[in-house]
């Protein structure tokens, strides 16, 4: 058996490409210096389309939330009134007709940042029906993305988050608030499927700009 | 970090680097949380990389070191909602039973974290018990229970039909 194991989980291992890891290690390197000296840097854009006629309004968020506050980073987003907390940027309200499959530019990088981040996370908010109401309006469908700056354009994942997540969300039969604040909305009738879409990023590793953003749902 | 220690540590990142992936790569089951965990890792050595080039085995340290972080995404994801609708990965190598891959990797991910860690270093790391307790900081007597738990379970889960066709 042990031997069986051994050869099994070595060509499960195996079975992984290694990736170029001195690329990223570097890149921390260097961030970690750069944070020693410039506070607050801000992070390469990133854009989450939502799928179908969702819109997302899209925060973003420096290395040190991804790296360190990934589960803390979102349960401190706010509803209308309280958002964004001081770790959030602005939010980028993302038009979604005719978005699909453009290019887009985004916020060009600071000056002096090198674009090798090694993970950068997005949240977006779903804006069709405001953030859910569930929790006193705290907690909202969010994706976050994570991806790796190298030497080419790198596509990762999309992970949705949030208690009140696509399937749990307003159109589940919740109630939702309104986009400026006031008095809660009945949620749409929307099934909570159509709610989920996945978003597909290419970041330009030179300049930082997605190449090509597009959206699908169900 | 002195140009003798970059490029120590740069040799030493691309010498074993390959290795402490697989590792983190069994231990999370994601390829980019592998890559992100042991770049992190790495990372964070090599700002002290003297001080970590000193101790008695490097490759202990960073193991403990992933081993660590891995627990730490764990208890993350714990309470993170799970992932919906992967996107498309990039094509797999060829030669490369993706079944058999995914179905250990979904068995490890069904054990306790202490046992999935002991089943990683013990058996495919082949590390011994007493290297495998200092890589974790547990005891000699707990990597031998928790092996012999891990080792059981993962024979109870997997399909004798699969240990057969991947032991022939």
């Amino acid at each position: 058996m042990t031997t069986d194991l051994h050869d099994l989980l070595s060509r499960v291992a195996d079975s992984a490409p290694v990736p170029s890891l001195l690329d990223g290690v570097r890149a921390r390197r260097r961030h970690v210096a750069r944070r020693r000296t410039t506070a607050g840097l801000a992070a390469a854009a990133v854009v989450v389309a939502g799928g179908g006629a969702v819109g997302w309004r899209v925060h973003q968020t420096d290395e040190l939330t991804a790296r360190f506050g990934a589960a803390a980073g979102y349960q401190h987003i706010r509803g209308p009134a309280g958002w964004p907390s001081g770790r959030l940027a602005p939010p980028i309200t993302v038009p979604t007709d005719g978005f699909h499959g453009q290019d887009m530019h985004l916020e060009p990088l600071p000056a002096g940042y090198v674009p090798k981040v090694d993970a950068v996370q997005a949240y977006a908010i779903c804006t069709e029906h405001g953030p859910c109401n569930r929790n006193g309006g705290a907690v909202m469908t969010l994706a976050m993305v994570t991806y790796d700056f190298g030497h080419e354009p790198v596509l990762r994942r999309v992970v949705w988050l949030g208690e009140n997540g696509p399937s749990e969300c307003s159109a589940a039969g919740g109630q939702s608030a309104p986009r400026s604040g006031g008095t809660p909305t009945p949620a749409s009738p929307v099934p909570p499927t159509t709610r989920q879409c996945t978003a597909t990023i290419a970041i330009d590793a030179a300049t930082g700009a997605a190449l090509f953003v597009s959206a699908d749902g169900p | 970090m002195r140009a003798v220690d970059v490029e120590d540590f740069e040799a030493y990142v691309r010498g074993r680097g390959p290795a402490l992936y697989r590792l983190a790569y069994l231990l999370v089951g994601d390829p980019y949380d592998a890559q992100d965990l042991v770049q992190d890792v790495l990372g964070s050595a090599s700002l002290r990389w003297a001080k970590v080039r000193a101790a008695d085995n490097v490759d202990a340290y960073l193991r403990r070191a992933i081993c660590n972080a891995a627990a730490s995404r764990w208890r993350q994801r714990v309470r993170r909602p799970e992932r919906l609708g992967p996107l498309p990965e990039r094509p797999a190598p060829a030669g490369i039973d993706l079944e058999l891959r995914d179905e250990v990797l979904a068995l490890l991910r069904r054990l306790p974290r202490g046992q999935r860690e002991v089943l990683v270093l013990r058996y495919y790391e082949q590390l011994t018990e007493a290297e495998t307790a200092g890589v974790l900081g547990i005891a000699v007597g707990t990597v031998k229970s928790q092996a012999s738990k891990a080792a059981a379970t993962m024979r109870t889960l997997l399909a004798a039909p699969l240990i057969e066709r991947e032991t022939e």
